[in-house]
């Protein structure tokens, strides 16, 4: 409802003369029945139909209009703008109650749009990345960012690529810690990702800096091995690369990926394919150092090795010891994201049990 | 490796604690797994002497034992073992002693007989997991003597997690001379001497394989008391190194094994016929080893023979028809080098590993046999008694390993090292590693001792001055970023793009084993020529897979076992194909789905997933490269799938992948309800991708017609879009399938499809006209070319 519209909003000069007469007196009564018309309106094709029987051609104050000039030369111009005015207030109302109308209108549809914006929405279902691959994107991530290489290799691997390149020949001890699957004799899964290191050093000139992620396989299963498992190899070789790059290189990895200033320690080992070797060990994540279950109480966790690559896989490569050093290391992947994520049995990241997948969506 | 502490320190003195000992040691590559304290048993556990043993009257508890403790007052003790004897020393625990157990041991009366103390078993002493009967002590050994002192009980053993480089470690005296590297302590061997002969008899030896064996040592001890039982000390520190008691002289070769590291093995003599020769297996020779295994012998097998032939597979094991026994009064104690990869592979081989095998892999010192022998028989007369005679030894010196002089470069070990080393404190590592050390204009020349293996080049030397000085004395360079290009090519995706569509389409990305079950997988992808694994660690887990499916499919089936209703997993992996002898590795992308189309709404009714939500999956995969066509949905047969549901993907001339249900036999082989989707793509036609090349953006408006055309159901709806494409031309701009009907007012054979054809020109207005008469066309190409017409 608008406010109720003056009866007479206009006041012109001779106003009184002219209401004593017969125009005077229709032009007032349409003026007063428009305004309750308008008041009355409750739809916006009401008012315009108030509007056309006012102002149309065939309109009432279309006609007083016209019939300003039956009047005597001195009335026609006070009768003439009363009637304009009279025009222009009904015009003024109509849009005021037009506006209103809208108003009401509006809301009233609204309110019968009313709905719980607090149900859920419409989804497809969100997927997951399984953790070892989350991990290993994080991993590939860190290392390109300094400037490494992601390569891969063949799963299918052939004794002198996974073996005796790597200054594994057939009677030496560290081929009983294989564990190897064998497809026929000479041809293996491959046992690590370090092939990758040999593949890439045939064919390319250094300086190298890679990694290579991928699947890697051993005959052996229980509790803390699965057959099939994910490592990432790395490989840089320059003319002046040295143990103290190799330290850098991995502290750095480390305390990116876990996000913290472990402490780092490294430590002498052996592989036969680099030397000097190291295992590289950080301080436990869930107890700080202190000692708990999973770092069985020592406070470090061992984490990868690492070491110098060796003179003879130079050699089996063609790559100029005197002229070249290089350093390689190889990390689990799923060491890493059990430590990362807390998960505490190395079998479900094989079990694909979607209750497990959903947690790392 | 097991070491005990008080072993330890009679070989080196050094000044620190073990646990200090320990954390060095690791520094030094000699990686400690456990410091772990011998428990120390109760102060009122003692030894006790059986003075006099008799049955108790009751049946049940058949001994009442008299015992002296050393005190004047004897007492008396009831026991339940059957193993004690008037004479016999035996553990005893007072009243007031706590077992490790935690048993606490009061005098008694049982049945009758007052019991002052308990008798107790090794295993009561908490020294082993299950003993029979009491624990037999030295003869000798004084009346009330604490058991802690008698056994040597206050003891620390550290557990050592040797890497295969370290053959010289795997003895006492190796870790005694490592342990004086890192302590700057000083070694002190017991005196090994050898004992004046009192017999001369001796065995000709012939090395007839002289790279493999260039140097045995024998000696005879005759008269031997064989069944003596090894004194408390010696039983006790083969115990604590986690080997068994056998009898006195298998005892003796086991501790001088682990003393010194050296192997050794004794022969009955009198089994033996002539001398000994080493040689290499004659055809068709057998051998029964002391275990009883029967051996048919390989030729190039590493034999000790006598003249009636083969008599120990050397470096593994002793034959059984001339092991002693406890008739045996003279024994031949044999020390012997074998070559590494020799011993290596017979062993693997006949698939035996030893502890004598294990130390000739990794390489047993070739000037120790000498000394092994004497320390044996020194053992012998001290325990036994037994008259030795002098020890023989046939060598061939060429073919002993021998150390050379290595050069070591100054600026080599700077550079790798990425640190400066001082002259002085590079000799003393060297020093205190027992190599000698020479100063050369640019480094030094160094020659390792003969039992250093693992000391081959300068690289070796590099790391031996690395490990003694420790790690953590070189500095850590932050990374430096070498300038390579980035092997990254626009016109190429990562597969982690396809993988975030599938995640974000609600699939969870599975990793399932690339070795499968060779009975499903024939129902999936049957092939001629598998790739199978020669030693699979189960037979379902034998083939390399050449799908995904088979994975991924019992990954569904494992959730559906868990009552998981709405099913998508994907993979991104390999697959093994072979033609012939030449395999190949392939990167693909696959899924399954199963299970309604949407994950569950509250105002949709669940529907199932079908063809069309599977398709949908595929399309935005092949979509990711950005080929507006190119990629084609042909319908063909695969044994798994369906054979009305199922579809070949190619690109031009090439097959890409596969599409569809998977066909009811499959699903009931799997056990499995509901329906089942699958496709399976190779990754590179996922991920090859193009380069966009500009096209002017139109400015002048575009017109849409929508055309109902009636075809055969035969027509492909493929073909339909296909032929109405070429007609339309150049100004087509996008081709929508509206509304596919079939029913009312169309015959049953035909089917009606409304595509909406946008047509816009790049640089002008399009009359009417125009596309009156271009859709004219595409109608006239549509009856001519495939039968269709105009839907009225």
């Amino acid at each position: 409802m608008g406010k109720a519209a003056p009866a007479f909003p206009f006041f012109v000069s001779g106003f009184d003369t002219l209401m004593k007469n017969e125009l005077g007196k229709r032009l007032s009564a349409i003026v007063t029945e428009a305004t309750t018309a308008i008041a009355e309106a409750s739809a916006t094709s009401d008012l315009e139909k108030i509007r056309v029987d006012l102002l149309g051609r065939q309109g009432s104050l279309t006609a007083l209009l016209k019939s300003v000039g039956t009047l005597p030369e001195a009335k026609r111009r006070s009768f003439g703008l009363a009637v304009n005015e009279a025009k222009d207030s009904v015009n003024g109302q109509l849009e005021q109650r037009r506006v209103a109308l809208a108003t009401s209108q509006r809301a009233a549809a609204v309110e019968q749009e009313v709905i719980d914006v607090t149900l859920p929405g419409r989804s497809t279902g969100q997927g997951s990345v399984h953790p070892i691959t989350r991990s290993r994107r994080r991993i590939e991530e860190i290392f390109t960012r300094i400037g490494f290489n992601v390569v891969h290799g063949p799963e299918i691997e052939d004794d002198f690529h996974n073996f005796e390149a790597l200054n594994i020949p057939p009677d030496h001890p560290a081929r009983a810690m294989h564990d190897t699957f064998y497809l026929s004799p000479g041809i293996v899964l491959r046992t690590h990702t370090s092939p990758v290191q040999i593949r890439y050093m045939e064919t390319q000139d250094p300086p190298l800096q890679v990694i290579a992620p991928g699947r890697v396989y051993r005959c052996d299963s229980d509790v803390t091995h699965t057959p099939m498992f994910h490592q990432v190899e790395g490989l840089a070789v320059d003319t002046d690369i040295s143990f103290a790059d190799l330290k850098g290189v991995l502290t750095f990895f480390i305390r990116e990926f876990f996000e913290q200033d472990l402490p780092v320690r490294f430590r002498p080992s052996y592989f036969p394919f680099t030397e000097p070797s190291a295992e590289v060990d950080i301080g436990c994540v869930f107890c700080k150092g202190g000692g708990c279950r999973v770092c069985q109480q020592s406070g470090w966790l061992e984490i990868l090795g690492c070491g110098m690559v060796h003179p003879e896989v130079f050699r089996h490569v063609g790559i100029d010891n005197d002229q070249y050093t290089g350093y390689a290391f190889g990390l689990g992947i799923e060491r890493l994201t059990m430590l990362r994520y807390g998960v505490d049995d190395l079998r479900l990241f094989f079990d694909n049990e979607i209750a497990f997948l959903r947690q790392f969506s | 490796m097991i070491i005990s502490e008080n072993w330890l320190r009679e070989w080196v003195d050094f000044d620190i604690d073990i646990e200090s000992l320990g954390d060095r040691l690791t520094g030094a590559g000699l990686e400690v797994g456990g410091v772990i304290p011998v428990r120390p048993v109760s102060q009122r556990i003692v030894v006790a002497k059986i003075l006099s043993a008799r049955p108790h009257a009751d049946g049940n508890t058949p001994w009442v034992c008299e015992i002296d403790v050393g005190r004047a007052r004897k007492l008396q003790v009831v026991c339940g073992a059957n193993n004690v004897w008037a004479g016999m020393a035996a553990p005893v625990a007072l009243s007031g002693a706590e077992l490790p157990g935690g048993q606490r041991v009061r005098e008694i009366e049982i049945h009758g007989e007052a019991s002052q103390g308990m008798l107790c078993s090794a295993a009561e002493l908490g020294l082993e997991e299950r003993s029979d009967g009491i624990m037999e002590l030295d003869p000798g050994a004084e009346a009330g003597r604490i058991i802690n002192t008698q056994l040597d009980l206050d003891d620390t053993l550290l557990e050592l997690e040797l890497t295969p480089n370290r053959g010289d470690c795997l003895s006492i005296l190796g870790i005694a001379r490592e342990t004086m590297a890192v302590t700057r302590g000083s070694l002190r061997k017991p005196s090994i001497r050898r004992l004046r002969a009192q017999h001369d008899e001796r065995l000709p030896i012939t090395l007839e394989v002289p790279g493999e064996c260039p140097r045995y040592t024998g000696q005879i001890v005759r008269n031997v008391a064989i069944s003596a039982r090894s004194p408390d000390w010696l039983q006790e520190r083969l115990r604590r190194s986690g080997l068994r008691n056998i009898d006195a002289l298998v005892d003796i070769t086991n501790y001088v094994m682990l003393e010194l590291g050296q192997p050794m093995h004794a022969f009955d003599r009198s089994k033996i016929t002539g001398g000994i020769t080493v040689r290499h297996a004659h055809k068709g020779e057998r051998l029964k080893l002391l275990d009883g295994t029967r051996l048919r012998l390989r030729s190039k097998t590493l034999l000790i023979a006598d003249e009636s032939g083969p008599v120990a597979l050397a470096g593994i094991m002793g034959g059984a028809n001339t092991a002693i026994n406890s008739n045996t009064q003279d024994v031949l104690l044999e020390a012997a080098f074998f070559s590494p990869s020799r011993t290596a592979s017979t062993a693997r081989g006949y698939n035996m590993q030893t502890d004598a095998s294990f130390r000739f892999e990794r390489g047993v010192d070739p000037q120790l046999q000498v000394m092994a022998v004497q320390r044996a028989s020194q053992l012998i007369s001290q325990i036994g008694g037994g008259d030795c005679g002098p020890v023989f030894t046939a060598a061939d010196s060429r073919n002993l390993p021998k150390r050379r002089p290595i050069q070591l470069r100054k600026g080599r070990l700077d550079r790798v090292l990425g640190a400066r080393v001082g002259g002085r404190r590079i000799r003393k590592v060297f020093e205190s590693l027992n190599m000698k050390t020479e100063v050369i204009a640019d480094g030094w020349k160094i020659t390792a001792p003969s039992y250093r293996f693992d000391i081959l080049g300068e690289h070796d030397l590099v790391e031996e001055v690395a490990r003694i000085v420790g790690f953590e004395f070189f500095p850590t360079q932050l990374p430096r970023v070498l300038a390579s290009g980035r092997e990254q090519q626009e016109n190429r995706l990562t597969p982690d793009r396809a993988r975030d569509l599938l995640v974000d389409r609600g699939y969870h990305e599975a990793i399932t084993y690339s070795f499968v079950d060779p009975a499903l997988h024939a129902r999936i992808a049957p092939e001629r020529n598998q790739i199978l694994l020669q030693n699979p660690i189960a037979a379902n887990m034998s083939q390399m897979r050449s799908s995904l499916w088979p994975g991924l499919l019992a990954a569904l089936t494992g959730n559906a076992r868990r009552q998981v209703r709405r099913i998508r997993l994907f993979e991104i992996g390999r697959v093994f194909l072979s033609h012939g002898r030449d395999r190949r590795e392939i990167d693909r992308i696959a899924g399954v789905l199963t299970g309604p189309r949407r994950a569950q709404s509250w105002d949709t009714p669940s529907r199932g997933a079908d063809y069309f939500d599977l398709k949908g999956d595929v399309e935005a995969l092949l979509a990711l490269g950005g080929y507006q066509d190119g990629f084609e949905f042909q319908p063909r047969e695969h044994k798994a799938l369906h054979p009305g549901q199922c579809a070949m993907v190619t690109r031009g001339e090439r097959e890409v992948g596969w599409l569809g249900q998977i066909s009811p036999e499959l699903r009931e082989h799997l056990d499995l309800d509901g329906t089942i989707f699958v496709f399976e793509l190779d990754l590179d036609a996922v991920l090859d991708a193009v380069l966009p090349i500009f096209r002017t953006v139109s400015r002048y408006p575009a017109v849409a017609r929508d055309l109902s055309l009636v075809v055969k159901n035969s027509v492909a709806a493929d073909a339909l879009r296909e032929c109405i494409r070429a007609a339309a031309g150049e100004l087509l701009t996008a081709l929508e399938l509206l509304d596919v009907y079939q029913g009312k007012g169309i015959p049953k054979t035909h089917s009606s499809l409304t595509y909406r054809l946008t047509l816009q020109a790049d640089y002008r207005n399009l009359t009417d006209t125009e596309v009156d008469e271009l859709i004219v066309k595409v109608v006239g190409a549509v009856t001519r070319e495939l039968s269709g017409e105009l839907r009225t």
